[in-house]
């Protein structure tokens, strides 16, 4: 192929205009920061919201000149701006919910800016790739920034080990995707989805399909390890807790819902035509997720661990969406990802004021007479928690219902009986943070609670109106959704 | 004569001649029957010439070894023992902490020395990519370049900082 055919237009760059946004707004924080004084220090934060708003713009943009760019490298559709816009509004509550803490625990801002920066403009990259080798750096650029947010604390033991924990077990399953993709290029002759996809659906060029299931493995390896999916959720726990609360709010929400957005569009566009093939794996992978996530949640007394781990039970039922395997199923993940990210990062912008400098308070007792004396923060954070159980006129209730249709729709009769016996059992451990804050005699940990900051107040009121309108008026993301689950075949 | 994403038919790609392999080796003992005792026509008979081959690699290392085992004189020293560098007589203990420092600047360099070798592809296609290679090359050095800036602002390349001043994790 002649190289002039390389270059691109200039609609490629308009397609590409969040990551570029996102990449400049970095680079320049990442200057300032070194170059600017301690004054300046508050600033950044600004510039960095504002990078992330003119990101939201772009990727509006982007989707008025639609379509795949810069030799099919790069697809540009309603899923694609879905998932960007998510994880730009993701980064948005991560800035607001984190000034505060970012004071309270003198940790230098600028870095911490510029790598948020950084880490969503890999998820834009993994939201709008239409290539393996897109998918991989994106994992890449997003992955090796949230390693670093993990240990942002450098001084913190705990986060220290969280950021090993995650660096190192997140570049082994790294490996294991970058594996996979080499044996699909080596057995299909691309890494382009859709050629892909036609090279499974063409008889005589069909590769072995033995050889094929163990590349989709390799990559499902990969993927189920980025959403935290049994059996490769073990490092979940012991990363969240361990992070700066504001950075396990991001990571469990951004990164999860970018990592999602390519596991479905690399297994239905690329291994649709081997469905039969990697539907049981993923079916058995969602019900263990389910089940490990719940059991694990009940006997937790940190609240991080806690949110952890029924992190890992919502993937379990993000995993039942894909395992519906059609359109609406499809839709149901990116309205249930979207309901999920509010809910989780209201939840975990709570805990961030709650614990306090050095984060002492995050046991589960420690939240005890918070209704009685912060009643304004305790019905949000009831909110949040009835959002996540699955409760009606909330987000997580209208999530849960079009994940639990998709799967019937697919005749996956007992993923939803396991699925919907697995909410029950979650109600449990959310409920029991809502007695003890209701019901249990004031403790220490509640008293001389300073007031919530404007940030966080920001981040705690979007998500938990967020959680609310999504509630009450699903239609305004499931339309979107709906429209753009239809993915490029 | 182009294909529908712009590629030069004529000129067989990579992946093209990758792919076809197993399928040509099929075809081409179909047209010679006599022959089809001796092509592949299976992935396992396609690669069992890379197993014998491995197999004749170990077999070699290991009787190689083996053989200086039997065969050869072995005359003990202490001097044997020591580790070789070179020809110099070691000095000291390998086992020493060294100043987090070389780490530091070990890692700098790695990292600009890559970056520097994507300069060498552009090189080497400068002219048909023209004016465009150049801009998006600039673009490149620019980021590199704050990169090295926020390094050296930041006293990651200030040997004579003491090493006192740096906080260590509790």
């Amino acid at each position: 192929m002649p190289l002039a055919n390389f270059i691109p237009t200039a609609d490629d760059y308009l397609r590409y205009l969040p990551e570029i946004i996102l990449t400049v707004v970095g680079v320049v924080i990442m200057f300032l920061e070194a170059v600017g004084g301690e004054r300046r220090k508050p600033a950044l934060g600004w510039l960095a919201g504002a990078g992330l708003l003119a990101a939201i713009w772009g990727s509006v943009v982007a989707l008025g000149v639609g379509g795949t760019g810069f030799q099919n490298m790069v697809i540009v559709d309603g899923f694609a701006t879905f998932f960007r816009i998510l994880v730009l509004v993701i980064g948005l509550l991560t800035i607001v919910s984190s000034t505060q803490y970012l004071d309270r625990e003198k940790a230098n801002a600028g870095e911490f800016h510029a790598l948020l920066l950084f880490s969503i403009a890999g998820q834009c990259v993994m939201a709008s790739a239409n290539e393996l080798i897109m998918v991989f750096i994106g994992l890449e650029i997003s992955s090796i920034a949230s390693y670093i947010l993990a240990g942002y604390l450098r001084d913190d033991r705990r986060n220290n080990e969280s950021a090993l924990k995650y660096f190192l077990l997140g570049s082994f399953a790294t490996a294991f995707l970058l594996y996979g993709v080499a044996w699909v290029y080596g057995l299909t002759g691309s890494t382009n989805l859709a050629e892909v996809r036609r090279v499974l659906m063409t008889p005589e060029s069909a590769p072995n399909l033995v050889l094929m299931g163990t590349a989709a493995a390799l990559m499902f390896v990969g993927f189920a390890f980025k959403v935290s999916a049994a059996p490769f959720q073990v490092w979940a726990p012991d990363v969240y807790q361990g992070a700066p609360a504001p950075v396990s709010a991001f990571m469990s929400t951004g990164p999860k819902a970018a990592a999602f957005a390519v596991f479905l569009r690399v297994f239905i566009t690329a291994f649709g035509p081997i469905a039969t093939r990697w539907e049981p794996f993923v079916w058995g992978s969602a019900i263990a997720t389910m089940i490990v996530g719940n059991f694990a949640a009940l006997t937790q007394t940190n609240i991080k661990r806690l949110l952890a781990y029924s992190s890992i039970a919502h993937a379990g039922y993000v995993l039942v969406a894909v395992t519906a395997h059609s359109e609406i199923g499809t839709a149901a993940a990116m309205f249930y990802l979207a309901a999920y990210a509010f809910m989780q990062i209201g939840a975990f912008a709570v805990v961030t004021w709650f614990s306090r400098q050095g984060e002492k308070f995050v046991n589960v007792d420690d939240l005890a007479g918070l209704g009685e004396r912060q009643p304004m923060v305790a019905a949000m954070l009831t909110i949040f928690l009835l959002s996540l159980i699955g409760v009606p006129l909330t987000g997580g209730f209208f999530g849960k219902f079009y994940i639990f249709r998709a799967a019937l729709d697919s005749n996956l009769v007992w993923l939803t009986v396991i699925g919907l016996l697995n909410s029950a059992v979650a109600a449990y451990y959310y409920l029991r943070l809502i007695v003890v804050m209701y019901m249990k005699e004031p403790g220490a940990a509640t008293e001389n609670i300073g007031p919530v900051s404007a940030g966080l107040r920001v981040a705690i009121l979007g998500s938990a109106l967020a959680t609310l309108v999504l509630g009450i008026f699903p239609s305004l993301v499931l339309d979107f959704a709906g429209r753009s689950a239809a993915l490029v075949k | 004569m182009l294909d529908a994403r712009g590629g030069d038919l004529d000129e067989p790609r990579f992946d093209t001649v990758f792919r076809i392999s197993l399928y040509s080796v099929r075809g081409f003992s179909a047209h010679f029957p006599a022959l089809r005792h001796f092509m592949p026509n299976s992935y396992t008979e396609l690669y069992f010439p890379v197993l014998v081959q491995a197999i004749i690699a170990m077999a070699l290392a290991a009787g190689l070894i083996a053989a200086s085992a039997l065969l050869g004189k072995r005359a003990k020293s202490p001097l044997k023992d020591t580790p070789y560098e070179s020809g110099m007589v070691p000095s000291g203990s390998a086992r020493e902490r060294f100043s987090v420092k070389f780490y530091l600047v070990g890692m700098v360099f790695i990292l600009f020395d890559i970056e520097a070798i994507f300069l060498y592809p552009w090189a080497v296609v400068y002219r048909q990519l023209k004016l465009f290679g150049f801009v998006e090359m600039l673009l490149f050095i620019v980021l590199v370049l704050v990169g090295f800036f926020y390094v050296w602002k930041k006293g990651a390349l200030d040997w004579s900082k003491p090493e006192s001043a740096r906080k260590v994790v509790k």
